[in-house]
């Protein structure tokens, strides 16, 4: 111990002489290259390239704002924003009332059910889109589809009260209805993870509280509005506007649900794009469009992130 | 009406509401799961059917020893080798991902040089691009590279993540400093340290970060068929969707498909649910 004021000076000394750059450098330099390489270089080329033409291979034409001008002008791509706000208009509320109600049932739970209501909750979220997909095109079919058969048995009493007889729906193909078994599929697959993030709000405010309000005689509903309902705020917040920016990108989902056919009523933004980027030879527009959607999911994320940052300072 | 009887019967509705959320949350997953063991009529019957009308595991092995290639799945494709390609895809990513990630973790958690505020901007600026508007250009970056239809062109894009490297900077900041002073009393490097205190001790974080990675990767579905089409390459859940065409469906092979798939996950799931539960808590939070 004796040796520690010169090794101290020692080290500082080095520090002064050194710094720690080299050793930054050694252990930034994959992590840097590969962000470089795969996310920051093609932003600042697609930039670049959006402001181009490309009217045959090896040809070049500024044109400036000009593909700008035809992406903000196209329907078809102002249709598929408008069908991602439809999304989010439809499964936001809905995935916010399942997961409130499925987590405040979670925390009537004992203890044991309780682990494992957490686990079962959350199998939908390990799945892919494929799998998700695949099980409500199966549940999801006109003829031979589940859904239409227990709406068919829950028709059967009205049918025999002389209504007329239950018609199988065209679910994945109605364009007035196929949209919506896409969001159910999609509340489904996303219902877990904001289920526990409910769960981990509700179980964030103080027992206290509760008490307290038992013992001024408050009832149930008073208690869920002037207690759990103002104590998730940033809870509610968090999930809204995450949400809002997940469900306006949803795709693969109703891409195996419906296919590219149902061009015009499932498929949002990225389905626009990943439509634009098989079908057009000229990659310019695909990659201007994908520029305006990052923009305007990037204000979005931006205003998660204050959200975010107003509450640390909060607490 | 006494209390009593009212009580009871909120409690009714209560319960029943619940019975009913939570039996259609967990019908799905049942129905996937029986319906793989279903025969191949099944699919096409027009009557209602809980269970199979003959439980069979046929559609399981028949995935692996038919000879489904050029009939329903590309030429020279098989679910074998899609189930090798996607493991050998992610996991290659995911030793990649947990080593650049978290040394730029510790970079930014402890480590001081001139500028460092910048590099820190530059990298959390692409934190907020969303994912798919950067897939276009990158696929076109990726196709210069010559990297098309290669295992790296498959690998490299999804390793930098810097959501990740914000979560190990989080954890490395509440590593006690006293730690690193005696291994640098001793004379022990900046980089020696990540090694021999850092790495050690970040079982925790890399559980949780790791198992959200691999998933990513085993589910990827969308990158794959933008960049690939060479059948030793094709993913997992680029190939089941093969068995959806507008020619004729093949149900058996396509539910059995999905259901083998999302097996690895359920069981990750399941022996890591601590971790994977912490993790979303975390999500939230930050």
């Amino acid at each position: 111990m004796q040796k520690t004021p010169t090794a101290i000076r020692f080290f500082s000394a080095r520090r002064i002489l050194k710094g720690d750059l080299i050793p930054s450098l050694v252990l930034l330099l994959p992590s840097f290259a590969l962000l470089t390489v795969f996310i920051a270089a093609p932003l600042g080329y697609s930039l670049v390239m959006s402001l181009f033409d490309t009217p045959a291979r090896n040809e070049l034409v500024f044109v400036g704002f000009n593909t700008y001008g035809h992406v903000l002008g196209d329907p078809a791509f102002w249709k598929a924003l408008l069908i991602g706000g439809r999304y989010a208009l439809v499964i936001v509320p809905s995935q916010i009332i399942i997961a409130f109600l499925l987590a405040s049932l979670a925390t009537k739970l004992r203890r044991r059910f309780g682990a494992f209501f957490k686990v079962a909750v959350y199998i939908p979220c390990v799945l892919s889109g494929v799998v998700v997909g695949v099980i409500f095109l199966s549940v999801f079919q006109e003829d031979t589809g589940v859904f239409n058969a227990i709406l068919s048995a829950l028709w059967k009493p009205f049918a025999l009260a002389g209504a007329k007889p239950f018609t199988p729906i065209a679910w994945l193909s109605d364009p007035s209805v196929d949209w919506l078994a896409c969001s159910v599929a999609v509340v489904w697959a996303g219902l877990g993870y904001t289920t526990l993030i409910m769960l981990g709000g509700l179980y964030d405010i103080p027992v206290d509280y509760y008490e307290a309000a038992t013992i001024d005689g408050a009832g149930k509903l008073a208690k869920l509005f002037h207690i759990t309902l103002p104590g998730l705020k940033n809870v509610f917040v968090y999930v809204l506007v995450s949400l809002i920016v997940s469900s306006v990108q949803v795709f693969e989902i109703p891409y195996i649900m419906t296919g590219k056919g149902q061009i015009g009523t499932t498929m949002g933004p990225i389905g626009f794009l990943f439509d634009k980027f098989n079908y057009d030879i000229n990659k310019t527009y695909a990659t201007v469009a994908s520029i305006v959607i990052a923009i305007i999911l990037a204000l979005l994320s931006s205003i998660i992130f204050r959200v975010i940052s107003s509450e640390k300072s909060e607490a | 009406m006494t209390a009593a009887t009212r009580k009871k019967i909120s409690v009714i509705v209560f319960i029943a509401v619940a019975a009913i959320v939570v039996l259609s949350c967990i019908f799905p997953l049942f129905w996937l799961y029986t319906s793989g063991f279903k025969i191949p009529s099944d699919f096409l019957s027009y009557d209602f059917r809980l269970f199979p009308s003959q439980w069979t595991a046929d559609n399981y092995s028949g995935l692996i020893t038919d000879n489904l290639s050029g009939a329903y799945l590309p030429k020279y494709s098989s679910v074998v080798q899609s189930v090798y390609a996607t493991l050998t895809v992610a996991s290659v990513a995911l030793v990649l991902s947990l080593f650049t990630n978290s040394a730029a973790a510790y970079v930014f958690a402890r480590l001081n040089f001139k500028g460092k505020k910048i590099v820190w901007l530059y990298y959390a600026v692409t934190m907020f691009v969303p994912n798919m508007a950067v897939m276009i250009p990158c696929y076109q970056i990726v196709s210069s590279l010559g990297m098309l239809n290669t295992f790296w062109g498959l690998t490299l894009p999804g390793v930098p993540y810097v959501w990740s490297i914000f979560f190990y900077r989080q954890f490395y900041l509440s590593v006690p400093r006293s730690l690193e002073d005696a291994a640098r009393v001793d004379g022990c490097g900046r980089i020696r340290i990540y090694f021999r205190i850092f790495l050690p001790l970040s079982g925790t974080p890399f559980v949780i970060m790791g198992i959200s990675v691999f998933q990513g990767f085993w589910n990827s579905y969308i990158w794959p068929i933008m960049t690939v089409d060479n059948p030793m390459l094709m993913q997992l859940n680029q190939l089941i969707s093969y068995f959806k065409s507008s020619q004729g469906t093949q149900w058996h092979y396509l539910i059995a498909g999905s259901a083998l798939a999302s097996v690895p996950l359920i069981v990750l799931l399941v022996v890591f649910q601590k971790f994977i539960i912490q993790g979303v808590k975390i999500s939230g939070i930050k």
